[in-house]
């Protein structure tokens, strides 16, 4: 099952995904990329059905770049997300998508935004949010721990990293340098599109200078 | 005689006509000019804007416009149509996208406009789009592309083109300045120096026709890596100078000197006539 974390900050949002692909206890390959550019300041992660996940967030990107095309616009973060709930919305009642969504994105206007959809058509503006398996142990520790104070990128990379290993150790190589089976992607405003992928910790925590200034 | 056969589109007139379609055609001849240059790694786009009114919002009017990331349209005639025609382009290349996981090639996104076009020429209660198109861009490989569609539903393909009002006289200066305007832009420093041959091509080429000033003037770039990029009127304004005092200097050296000196630049500058037969 998927585990799709996401935490926001004072000037970015981080979300992170496992990279398996499972049915049951078969693993099918583990290179499965379970967050998806919608542009160059978007992140839609996904968690669910993998078939009604690829066809459905697809089907928004695809639309958002129309847009786009067409009016010489960006849709913000916001708009992007009450789009999504609509087409949902709207499935729902005919042939419902089964995909569960983190929606991440930074607005220069607005700064970074996270919000929560699910397959019922629920949309929520989050501070952090989960999905899967993770959003079990997650949530509450993110619950206990996450600060509007956690204002620097480090602090949420930390804070996910402290956090994670209980989810992922199966996959982990056993040492206490923790390879992180996923990937993690970053928004912020000194970096905008995706981060390493796979990316081991080491690697991953270079981005901290970016924000440092 | 003649009037029956242009009531309903699909009905050929005796001698192989189809009216309808050969009035568009007219609508286009009627239309702003549009010119296209294609180089090596930039196509340059120039269209004739018509003035605005005084109060108007200048960059709600619009000529050269994007398709795709990397593909782009200018078009000469009725721009109403083109707004619908080049909608369904769009969407088009999305569905594409959506369907393939690739991005259109520029001929495939063309050869769709020109489908759409033909059938709008053959089904019953609808009329053909009075507009031509230079569909321009660069394919996956890199390679760019610049095409011409018209409101038959034929298109081709070509190095440097132009369509609207007065096509001719600008497709005959394009004739005779293309290659070397493209010599240049080969032996040019980098990019950014060969990527101004080319605009300076298509703003002389467009100046044969046009009232020399920025105003009535539109030039975009588009590039790989950064796909539509329009000028903006004060980049415009210094080219058109530049282009003026050039064309100025090649016309003193050919009073001054008479023939013989003058040819270090090949650019045999047709006479001066601003504004060819303004009969159209």
């Amino acid at each position: 099952m998927d585990s799709l974390i996401a935490i926001s900050g004072r000037d970015f949002v981080l979300m992170a995904s496992d990279v398996t692909s499972a049915r049951s206890i078969v693993v099918m390959k583990e290179d499965m990329d379970k967050i998806m550019e919608l542009d160059e300041h978007k992140l839609l992660g996904f968690a669910g059905e993998p078939g009604d996940c690829t066809a459905f967030t697809e089907y928004i990107q695809k639309n958002v770049h129309l847009f786009a095309l067409r009016s010489g616009i960006t849709l913000d973060t916001h708009a992007v997300g009450n789009f999504t709930r609509n087409e949902l919305a709207v499935a729902l009642r005919k042939r419902p998508y089964n995909a569960n969504m983190l929606l991440a994105g930074y607005d220069e206007h607005v700064g970074p935004s996270l919000y929560y959809l699910d397959y019922l058509a629920t949309l929520h503006k989050m501070d952090f949010s989960a999905l899967g398996y993770a959003s079990f142990f997650v949530l509450s520790t993110l619950d206990r721990h996450w600060k509007k104070k956690c204002v620097v990128l480090a602090c949420g990379i930390s804070t996910l990293l402290s956090r994670f290993p209980a989810v992922t150790t199966q996959h982990s190589e056993g040492s206490s340098v923790i390879v992180f089976p996923g990937q993690f992607l970053t928004l912020c405003p000194c970096r905008s599109s995706r981060g390493c992928c796979p990316p081991c910790v080491s690697s991953f925590l270079v981005p901290v200078s970016w924000c440092a200034a | 005689m003649s009037r029956s056969y242009d009531r309903a589109i699909t009905v050929f007139s005796p001698d192989g006509h189809l009216f309808q379609v050969e009035y568009a055609l007219e609508a286009v001849r009627k239309g702003t000019t549009a010119v296209g240059v294609r180089g090596k790694n930039v196509i340059v786009l120039g269209v004739e804007k018509k003035s605005t009114a005084k109060l108007q919002e200048a960059r709600t009017v619009r000529k050269i416009v994007p398709l795709d990331s990397r593909i782009c349209v200018a078009f000469a005639g009725l721009t109403a149509d083109a707004r619908v025609l080049l909608s369904k382009a769009r969407r088009e290349c999305q569905s594409y996208r959506l369907t393939v996981e690739d991005s259109p090639s520029v001929e495939y996104v063309t050869r769709y406009l020109a489908g759409v076009q033909q059938k709008y020429t053959q089904s019953g209660g609808v009329r053909p789009f009075g507009i031509s198109t230079l569909v321009v861009g660069f394919d996956a490989d890199g390679t760019g592309r610049l095409f011409q569609t018209d409101p038959s539903g034929t298109f081709s393909e070509w190095s440097a083109n132009a369509i609207g009002r007065h096509a001719k006289t600008v497709v005959e200066y394009l004739e005779k300045s293309q290659p070397a305007a493209m010599e240049a832009a080969a032996a040019a420093a980098d990019d950014a120096a060969a990527k101004q041959e080319l605009v300076k091509l298509a703003v002389r080429s467009l100046l044969e026709v046009v009232e020399s000033s920025a105003k009535n003037i539109e030039v975009a770039v588009v590039t790989p890596d950064k796909g539509l990029q329009l000028l903006s009127e004060s980049d415009v304004e210094a080219i058109v100078v530049a282009v003026e005092e050039e064309k100025k200097a090649a016309d003193e050296a050919k009073k001054g000197k008479g023939r013989s000196g003058s040819l270090t630049r090949p650019k045999p500058t047709p006479p001066p006539a601003a504004a060819p037969d303004a009969s159209a």
